[in-house]
């Protein structure tokens, strides 16, 4: 490899789960540097995505696009990630500004990446610049070492893929061998060519003798990382990762770990079974309650779905001997993974492969495209990581792209084949030219936000209809918010799950709140009020998992035994305590879960300030599309008619329903529309929000975010003039 | 008259069926269908702190006074990940 610079340096030691050092790169001028945070610093912004909105807050402008020198790529665990006593604990976030939404992203993502860079004395890595040359970051904690080198090259087939390219830099990295104390960051060509591309995490498994991966799915972080001329990151270190935060109690971390630990092995068996099955067990329950994404989110379920259940991966698929998870000393173990799948479609057929995955959402995109073949799912898998491109964002981009063709609003000639629902050989045809950007590929590259424009100027050049009545139209079923793309849950029904996705800062993910089952099933949330301290709730105590360094999973999808006998069992609050025992013992603090609740308080506000300043954060941006409420389109309403019928009559009190099909579909999308348009008020007041989704002057204050950057932002959305408070005005 | 008791995901597999039929007879309650369930199938655990028990797609009380072809299903919580 041919080094462009390089920096010896002591690595930091950890204390209390932090190093207080961000690693800086600056890639227009190749340079190094080490940022040392003041102690302050973790006390507000906690760590993962805390330090990536800061950094981005301070650091970028209104103007900043993904594509802009000064945009930050942030890669960062926090204080509780790396500990393998207590389950979850591998994750981190990448934060950066998104090509899709122009706005801040992160996603989390597991595997070793970010306890080694912790290890090798980062708290968190921030890359800005663009590079001329394609570059790898090489941290080697070992020896003390920082190096930026021209990224070498092994040949196209292994270039452009995100796993092989990962692989083999390993390899040369270390003579030859994978180690499981080396960890990497990757892109593939997905990145080059979309706005959706993923960065890759790849760990050694020596148990499988491979490479695994996961990815940071969501908003285009690879695109980010490609765009820098960044092609991938190494990381080092042989230290231990048991005890490594260097706690200040570490006893009581290791009565958090041991209880929490407990509490998944007792109780995953008898409910989701999530070690067994990974989370495509989800696909079963879905498809139960109507809320599998089938073709694009009209329907919630398919008759051939049971061929995707997740006793059919594990049967055919999933090596059960083999242990699972994406890091150390998690006893979930979700991240499943496959030996030996034998290729059939793409470049690379024939070849046999490791799979790592399926998720959930992965199959759930794939039922978005109306395919139930559990093979194309583990292909569809493997070479979105291949590419590095996000199954969700594909997948949806690509069923937008097949309802514009069942609706009439492209055709065949067009396209140049048939793109039609469950059609496996025109899904992977798609797949593959999006991957390299060619044909409609390039279109479905660009997501759904940038891809209804081009077809609504397509069919209008056909047709001479206007291009916003068409618009109008695709709008109803492009499934987009804030230009994210929907994840694979319907929320036609759950009006909670409606403010879920509409209010979500990055755009439609359900890692801000996924409340289908307490609202739509269990029924917890009858009141407009209700819906809305749940959607304050939940986001902040996720927003906490994704600051510290942890998933989420065990304690959201594993409900402790004490749970029921508590005011709201969804909250899971006695699995929440080890959370909070785990903090505290860890940095020294004596935290409360609402003091917890209050900083995770402040990110958010945080995050919403960047999402106004880039022109994503008022309630405009907040809108759904029609889909999202209710059936868009009569062959919807037909589909569930006698249920859509019975909540009519609910909703009009004994009141008749019209009796024409055609006036009831319409007055249910109008009440619909109006309950999306009441819960916004009930939920903005709740968040201490103006009517127009901009925090209140003092709301901010409380948390000590009404800095001179933040009133000016206030005052140009017109909130300090309208709701001029005093302390505003004489501060 | 009968009752349908469904089961899904781990419950499918134990059970090694999607569903069973039971007789109705005059005030039969939720925790009947509980114990029966619990009795065939000794496997599954079903206690109220570990699943959710749904009649007609709605949680319901342990003591609540079943009705003809009412559907029963167990429910594991789910958060969303």
């Amino acid at each position: 490899m041919k080094t462009i610079e390089t920096m010896s340096y002591h690595p930091a030691p950890v204390t209390g789960g932090y190093t207080d050092r961000v690693l800086r790169i600056d890639l227009s001028s190749h340079s190094i540097s080490v940022q040392h945070l003041a102690p302050e610093f973790k006390e507000e912004y906690i760590g993962g995505r805390g330090y990536a909105l800061k950094l981005i807050w301070d650091e970028t402008t209104a103007d900043t696009r993904y594509d802009s020198p000064e945009n930050i790529l942030v890669m960062a665990g926090g204080p509780l990630c790396c500990e393998p006593r207590f389950p979850g604990t591998g994750k981190f976030i990448i934060g950066t500004i998104s090509p899709l939404t122009d706005t801040f992203i992160d996603s989390n993502i597991g595997g070793h990446f970010s306890s080694l860079l912790k290890l090798c004395g980062f708290d968190a890595l921030a890359v800005t610049g663009v590079s001329r040359k394609e570059v790898i970051l090489i941290v080697n904690g070992d020896e003390g070492t920082i190096e930026i080198a021209e990224a070498p090259s092994y040949g196209n087939a292994v270039n452009e893929g995100a796993l092989t390219y990962g692989t083999a830099l390993m390899r040369e990295f270390n003579g030859g061998e994978l180690d499981e104390n080396t960890a990497l960051v990757t892109t593939g060509v997905g990145a080059t060519n979309t706005r959706f591309g993923v960065v890759n995490s790849l760990f050694y498994d020596k148990r499988r003798q491979r490479i695994r991966s996961k990815q940071a799915g969501r908003g285009g972080t690879g695109t980010v990382m490609h765009h820098k001329g960044l092609r991938a990151v190494i990381v080092r270190s042989n230290l231990d990762r048991i005890g490594a935060n260097k706690a200040v109690d570490d006893r009581g971390v290791k009565e958090a770990g041991s209880s929490l630990k407990k509490v998944v092995s007792h109780m995953d068996r008898q409910q989701l079974r999530l070690a067994s099955w990974g989370t495509p067990v989800l696909i079963e329950y879905m498809d139960k309650y109507h809320l599998l994404p089938v073709n694009n989110y009209q329907y919630g379920r398919h008759p051939d779905s049971k061929a995707i259940f997740a006793d059919v991966f594990l049967d055919r698929y999933f090596e059960k001997k083999l242990p699972d998870g994406c890091y150390f000393g998690c006893n979930l173990a979700c991240a499943k993974g496959a030996e030996n799948v034998t290729l059939r479609y793409g470049p690379r057929a024939g070849e046999r492969v490791g799979v790592d995955g399926p998720e959930y959402e992965t199959a759930g995109a794939v039922s978005c495209m109306g395919i139930f073949d559990p093979h194309f799912i583990m292909e569809y898998n493997w070479y979105c990581d291949e590419y590095g491109l996000d199954t969700i964002s594909m997948g949806v981009s690509a069923s937008f792209l097949m309802e514009c063709v069942q609706r009439g609003y492209l055709s065949s000639e067009e396209i140049g084949y048939e793109l039609k629902w469950g059609d496996v050989e025109a899904a992977h045809r798609l797949l593959h030219d999006t991957a390299i950007g060619q044909g409609l590929g390039k279109v479905c590259g660009q997501g759904v936000h940038r891809a209804k424009a081009w077809v609504a100027e397509q069919h209008a050049k056909r047709t001479g209809e206007a291009v916003e009545r068409i618009l109008t139209e695709l709008n109803k079923f492009a499934m987009e918010t804030k230009g994210l793309e929907f994840s694979m849950y319907i929320s036609k029904e759950s009006l909670a799950q409606q403010g879920g996705y509409g209010f979500a800062l990055k755009g439609p993910q359900h890692d801000e709140a996924w409340l289908i089952f307490i609202d739509q099933v269990h029924k917890e949330l009858p009141t407009f009020e209700a819906k809305a301290q749940a959607l304050k709730w939940f986001p902040l105590i996720r927003t906490w998992f994704n600051a510290v360094g942890l998933c989420k999973l065990p304690w959201i999808d594993v409900r402790h035994p004490e749970a029921a006998k508590t005011d709201n069992p969804a909250q899971n609050q006695p699995t929440l305590a080890y959370y909070v025992q785990y903090l505290n013992s860890t940095v020294g603090s004596s935290k409360t879960l609402e003091d917890v609740l209050n900083d995770s308080e402040r990110l958010y506000l945080l995050q919403k300030l960047i999402n106004l300043r880039n022109g994503k954060g008022t309630r405009q941006s907040d809108q759904i599309p029609l889909r999202a409420m209710g059936p868009a389109f009569p062959n919807e309403y037909e589909a569930r008619c006698d249920y859509y019928d019975e909540w009519l009559k609910e909703q009009l009190n004994g009141e008749e329903i019209p009796p024409d099909r055609e006036a009831r579909h319409r007055l249910l999308i109008k009440l619909r529309e109006e309950a999306f348009d009441r819960l916004c008020d009930v939920v903005y007041q709740e968040k201490g929000f103006t009517s127009e989704a901009i925090p209140l002057p003092e709301t901010l204050e409380k948390f000590g975010l009404l800095d001179e950057r933040a009133r000016n932002l206030l005052t140009s959305l017109g909130v300090v003039g309208k709701y001029s408070l005093r302390r505003v005005a004489g501060s | 008259m009968t009752i349908s008791v469904q089961f899904h995901g781990h419950h499918r597999m134990t059970t090694r069926t999607g569903e069973i039929r039971m007789p109705l007879s005059v005030d039969t309650r939720v925790e009947d269908v509980v114990n029966y369930v619990s009795y065939r199938f000794p496997d599954l655990e079903l206690c109220t702190s570990k699943v959710l028990v749904l009649v007609n797609n709605s949680i319901t009380a342990m003591d609540h006074a079943l009705n003809p072809n009412d559907k029963i299903t167990f429910l594991p919580p789910v958060g969303g990940g």
